[in-house]
């Protein structure tokens, strides 16, 4: 794309194209040369509130230059410039030229950007949770960082806005809480997103994938979020948020594995039933990764370590199918993958009767065709069910992509060979870094201090210090209150 | 990333040509069960395996062979199948009367190498031939029939706790000689007829589930297993028994000397519930009670020294005395104290406490 | 202490703990009490405490020479300034070929391991490939990853098998320990001298002490490490002691894991299936360790780049392999690397122990 010259060209290239509106309002002695995508404006504003505005004026004062109009018309954000890069830049954002003579080289730029498309509905689509409010973000990058600020009432919450992508010109904002949030993670940030060429920027996750640390991994390396209260949390516990205009999802960072399986619903619950359920999740984790491999790794090889009661019905069950047990698993695991890939593009009705048809009609069917045993179908519907617990939907793909790789090592090798899959993933995630921090904290390197809100969530007394991977600023959130045990042996008199 | 590739093809290359060594649980036939009996000069060797065809269904199925070694009995029942034979899932291995009397050793000590056979693998020997006691198991369609029983009456009966692993510890240690549950045939029904005492490998004696009891006992702290106790009194015919369970026993050694002619004193403490007694007994009132369990005492410190009588007649120690004086004495020899075991002193005193009585007058 | 290695690939002194208990355990301790038995009998377990209480001494004696002088940083330092130039060279090299070995045994040894518990018939050469894949990624993500996965190798392996143990309680027979005392000290002596081949893979300290980010302050973990080594091989020696009968014990080649057969729960049997697999990260710290080792002595000797020279390792592994393919050849290697070991750690050491504080004493009198 080369760079236009001046004013006229930029006009004579956007009049190409049939939405570009040039025309002329003609006052009282006098025209002026308005010039707008009407697509991206507007247009009932622009007459009701703009010319409306001008030929009700009457007034025989002559317009010397722009800046006149100025005083005429009721609208703030008007600004004069010459600059054809901004004019550019502008025009594109739904701004209008304003010019008195038709080849100016000076015109006013007014801001009568529409808000159409946006959608007003902002309840989180996708990470549901039933206490709590159930806030999300739109599309639109203004209402994203009010509904934060609505959240977070303090002047240090700062917003740094940049621009990326040579074609899209996105907005992207920095979201950060200043003496909070440590400042090499700010620059980090920075400077990874200023070096980013990029032409369309479609939605904040291409960007967590353009500044990740390694793009050589299926683990999402940045925390993405279309809730508020996920959001306002990372910012407070010191990480970096970043948001592109026109995305519903913020991207926070740095991050750590166990980031992925924390559910705001988890500090909305008592803590003992808070930390329960988050194991339950991580539990959850390792049966959708490990079950089927196992089931495979155990029909295989080690028939030896089948309990004897089980061994009947499991012999029984698979007794007609006349695939090996890999096969079996891979055309199941495989089934399910195209389910929830079918129901996640058709629309919802659908979707559900979708459910319905794959989860009994071919379930049952696979197995009265002896395609499958009845055994393996449980297996693996629990693991694709333990795969969704996980409330993070890019965690929840990594998790369910881990169970091939182990299956297959598991019809190599058995037991050796899910630990052999194991042990790349070990390693991999211990070579993994997140906005240059480990992955794996706080667990390698180890943080005793941090593990209070990890697999488990201690109560409100204990966690008053912010995670000390984050090297926050500050360390304190608050101070907790004292908890006066009353003990119930002695009573108040 | 050029590495990575690289390690992803030499790991996918690895993968395609490690297709072997399969045993798919459904293609193999799993042993669960192997008896052997000596037949001339021949061991023969009899297989149980379990398939399942319909649902709900069990059936048993029997394989044997014939061959002058134990060794090639896998490649012969092989030859006899459509699909191979594993034996990692063995549960019981029976020995026929015969076959044990000339020496279980070489069948122990192959089992006991091999990776593939787990530790609670039950041994047992049978009344006559392992053969017949594996085709009546046969009909109850339930694979691990006999260890099934075994495991059983060890939870809930008079067997001592007895597994491959406790065989071997006996069969390999110094100073105390294994045992193995005995299976006679009753009726048409397989039945646990109670212990048999082994010297070395051999086949020595056998002694009643009753008496097993009394081993019992003496080896491990019994929570359960019933005894029929006879009355010194009988005031009729009927009556002159009471069952009595065991609730908790503890058994306590103490070596009084070991030079020149060793002496052990046995403590048993017994804490047992007596469920059916005669009439005339009334246990509500105290010197009954107490009058009974005198009597039970003086009953059991009887049966104790009748079996370690019966021990030392066959030369065989099960309760291992002999590694109790080695754990005592620095220096110990099998063959010194085997010379010395006739004459072995023991004092029995038995305490018991009845502490449930049951439910009703 | 002066460091010049970047703050980027310095460790916390925590990981100096799983570091060195990481090197110690590995495939020894599935089948150490066999050979340990053969002089003490039942009364081995003394052996195991006091060759623990040995290797405190010589960790004491290593850390000792590292505060002691400035210009040490790591063992090719202290093999020029003991020896000079040309035959501390010499001393480096046979390092090199000392902690390849040591790689190289725990490697063979649980390949053995994979062939008589789980695979009997299958091709064993893909599994010793992935295992050299693996090892190498390992060892590509440089310390950190190294000491990362000597934690998860620790951590995992240990929260599932030590527990297992308990399932064991109730089939021990503790009278087996007795006579406490009857055995001669010198065969105490000799049982702890077959033990020392378990606590060999302290000495990685040399190489790892320049990495630690406050090296003095690493005493007390690398000490804990010994302390937690000993302590590991004498509950197992003990469970095993109470376990097997003497005689019965000679007649099986891998005691731990076959004391693992007996457990039943009821979702699954035969655990050592389980364990031979995941006792494959506890080898896989000790083996990747040793080979860093072996290509830091390498590097700062001979500067040769590390990558290189570890691809030459593990491609001498493979070659070995096919030189050591049956029972007998790796135990002959194994015995002679016992023996080397052992005079590494009582001699070799004390030795370097004594120089630094001889030319120390001569420095200060200057």
């Amino acid at each position: 794309m080369n760079q236009l010259k001046d004013i006229q060209e930029l006009k004579k290239q956007a009049g190409l194209s049939s939405d570009f509106i040039t025309t002329t309002i003609t006052l009282a002695n006098q025209k002026l040369f308005l010039s707008y995508y009407k697509t991206l404006i507007d247009e009932k504003w622009l007459q009701d509130h703009f010319i409306h505005a001008l030929q009700n004026r009457n007034t025989e004062i002559e317009l010397k230059n722009v800046e006149d109009i100025r005083a005429w018309i009721p609208i703030q954000d008007a600004q004069i410039t010459s600059e054809i890069k901004d004019i550019q830049f502008k025009l594109m954002k739904g701004h209008a030229i304003i010019q008195i003579n038709e080849n100016d080289r000076e015109c006013m730029l007014l801001n009568l950007a529409s808000q159409i498309g946006v959608r007003n509905d902002n309840t989180t689509e996708n990470e549901f949770s039933v206490v709590g409010p159930k806030i999300g973000f739109v599309e639109n990058i203004d209402t994203n960082i009010h509904l934060l600020r609505c959240q977070l009432n303090i002047p240090s919450l700062i917003v740094k806005e940049m621009t990326i992508g040579t074609v899209s010109k996105t907005k992207v904002v920095i979201i950060y809480i200043d003496g909070v949030t440590n400042e090499e993670n700010i620059r980090n940030v920075e400077q990874r997103l200023s070096d980013i060429d990029f032409d369309v920027l479609f939605d904040s996750s291409i960007l967590d994938q353009l500044i990740s640390d390694n793009s050589f991994t299926p683990f999402p390396l940045f925390v993405s979020t279309e809730r508020r209260d996920r959001v306002a949390y990372a910012l407070i516990s010191g990480q970096v948020a970043i948001i592109s205009d026109g995305s519903p999802y913020f991207v926070t960072g740095p991050s750590t594995l166990f980031d992925f399986f924390i559910s705001p619903e988890d500090y909305y619950l008592p803590w003992i039933l808070g930390s329960f359920f988050r194991l339950i999740r991580i539990f959850g984790v390792i049966f959708s990764v490990y079950a089927t491999s196992i089931y495979v790794a155990l029909t295989t090889f080690h028939y030896e370590m089948i309990p004897k009661d089980l061994l009947g019905p499991l012999i029984f069950s698979r007794n007609n199918v006349p695939f090996p047990p890999v096969l079996e698993v891979l055309f199941l695991e495989i089934t399910i993958e195209f389910l929830r890939e079918a129901g996640a593009r058709l629309p919802t009705k659908i979707g559900q009767t979708l459910g319905i048809v794959g989860g009994i009609v071919i379930g049952q069917a696979a197995v009265e065709a002896a395609l499958t045993s009845n055994i393996l179908i449980i297996t693996v519907a629990l693991s694709a069910l333990a795969s969704f617990a996980t409330p993070i939907y890019k965690m929840s793909n990594t998790i369910r992509f881990l169970r091939f790789p182990m299956i297959v090592m598991a019809a190599f090798w058995g037991n050796l060979g899910i630990i052999f899959g194991t042990c790349f993933i070990l390693i991999h995630i211990t070579r993994l870094k997140s906005l240059g921090h480990p992955y794996t904290v706080p667990f390698y390197p180890l943080r005793i201090k941090d593990l209070k809100d990890s697999f488990i969530r201690s109560s409100y007394e204990l966690t008053n210090t912010r995670q000390g991977y984050l090297r926050p600023i500050s360390l304190i959130r608050y101070s907790p209150k004292k908890n006066k045990k009353t003990s119930g042996f002695e009573e108040e008199e | 990333m050029k590495l990575l590739k690289t390690i992803i093809l030499i790991v996918i290359s690895c993968n395609l040509t490690a297709c072997t060594n399969q045993k798919i649980v459904d293609d193999i036939k799993i042993i669960q069960t192997i008896g052997y009996d000596l037949e001339g000069n021949n061991v023969k060797s009899t297989v149980l395996y379990p398939s399942f065809e319909k649902k709900g269904e069990t059936n048993v199925q029997l394989l044997d062979t014939k061959s002058n070694s134990y060794y090639d009995i896998m490649p012969r029942l092989n030859t006899k199948t459509n699909t191979p034979i594993e034996y990692g899932q063995l549960g019981m291995v029976l020995f026929g009367k015969s076959f044990s009397e000339k020496g279980i050793e070489a069948v122990i000590h192959s089992i006991c190498r091999d990776a593939q056979v787990g530790s609670r693998v039950q041994l047992g020997v049978a009344e006559k031939e392992a053969a017949e006691i594996l085709q009546m198991s046969m009909k109850f369609h339930v694979p691990y029939y006999i260890a099934g029983m075994i495991n059983q009456n060890i939870d809930n009966g008079n067997l001592p706790e007895v597994n491959l692993q406790t065989f071997l510890f006996d069969f390999y240690g110094e100073g105390q000689d294994p045992f193995l549950p005995y299976m006679i045939t009753e009726r048409g029904k397989i039945k646990i007829g109670g212990l048999v005492l082994f010297k070395h490998d051999k086949y020595k004696t056998n002694i009643s589930i009753k008496k097993a009891f009394i081993l019992k006992m003496l080896i491990e702290n019994s929570k359960n297993g019933s005894y029929l106790l006879p009355l010194k009194e009988p005031r009729n015919q009927n009556e002159d028994y009471i069952l009595m369970n065991s609730v908790n026993s503890r058994t306590t050694y103490k070596v009084n000397e070991i030079y020149p002619v060793p002496s052990i004193a046995i403590s048993l403490k017994l804490e047992a519930q007596v469920k059916d007694v005669p009439d005339h007994i009334d246990l509500l009132r105290e010197e009954q009670l107490r009058k009974l369990e005198k009597e039970m005492e003086a009953h059991f410190v009887q049966e104790i020294q009748d079996f370690i009588t019966l021990c030392k007649n066959n030369m065989v120690d099960p309760i291992g005395f002999g590694d109790l004086l080695r754990s005592k004495s620095k220096v110990w020899s099998e063959q010194s104290f085997e010379s010395i075991y006739p004459k072995l002193k023991t004092s029995v005193s038995v305490h018991i406490e009845i502490i449930q009585t049951g439910v009703g007058e | 202490m002066k460091n010049q290695k970047s703050e980027k690939s310095l460790i916390s002194p925590f990981f100096v703990f799983f570091l060195i208990q990481g090197n110690m355990i590995g495939v020894g301790i599935l089948n150490f009490q066999r050979s340990l038995i053969d002089h003490a009998g039942y009364n081995a377990w003394i052996s195991v405490i006091v060759g623990g209480v040995t290797i405190h001494i010589i960790l004491w004696m290593i850390y000792r020479m590292f505060s002691s002088d400035q210009e040490i940083l790591d063992l090719t330092l202290i093999n020029k300034l003991c020896f000079g130039k040309a035959l501390g060279l010499l001393f480096n090299l046979a390092n090199v070929l000392y902690f390849y070995l040591a790689g190289f045994i725990v490697f063979r040894v649980f390949i053995e391991v994979i062939q008589i518990w789980m695979f009997p018939v299958m091709n064993i050469y893909p599994i010793c490939i992935i295992f050299i894949v693996i090892i190498y990624y390992t060892l590509a993500g440089g310390l950190r990853t190294l000491a990362g996965i000597s934690f998860w190798g620790s951590i995992l392996p240990y929260m599932i098998v030590f527990p297992l143990f308990f399932f064991v309680l109730k089939y021990l027979h503790p009278i087996n320990l007795l006579p406490l005392f009857n055995h001669t000290f010198k065969e105490i002596a000799l049982s702890t001298k077959s033990m020392v081949f378990q606590f060999l893979g302290v000495e990685c300290l040399f190489m790892v002490y320049p990495f630690v980010k406050t090296p003095d302050k690493s005493a007390k973990w690398g000490h804990a490490a010994v302390f937690f080594v000993t302590f590991i091989y004498l509950i197992i020696t003990l469970i095993t002691f109470m376990y097997y009968t003497e005689g019965q014990l000679k007649h099986i080649i891998w005691p731990t894991l076959t004391m693992l057969k007996i457990i039943e729960i009821p979702i699954i049997q035969r655990l050592e299936y389980i364990v031979v697999a995941l006792w494959f990260l506890k080898v896989l710290v000790s083996v990747s360790i040793s080979l860093w080792v072996a290509g830091r002595v390498l590097r700062t000797t001979l500067h040769t780049k590390l990558r290189w020279s570890l691809l030459m390792f593990l491609a001498g592994f493979l070659i070995l392999f096919i030189f050591f393919n049956d029972r007998g050849s790796v135990r002959r290697l194994s015995e002679l690397y016992g023996n080397i070991g052992f005079y590494y750690i009582y001699l070799y050491i004390p030795l370097l122990f004594l120089i630094t504080l001889f030319k120390k004493k001569r420095k200060s009198a200057v």
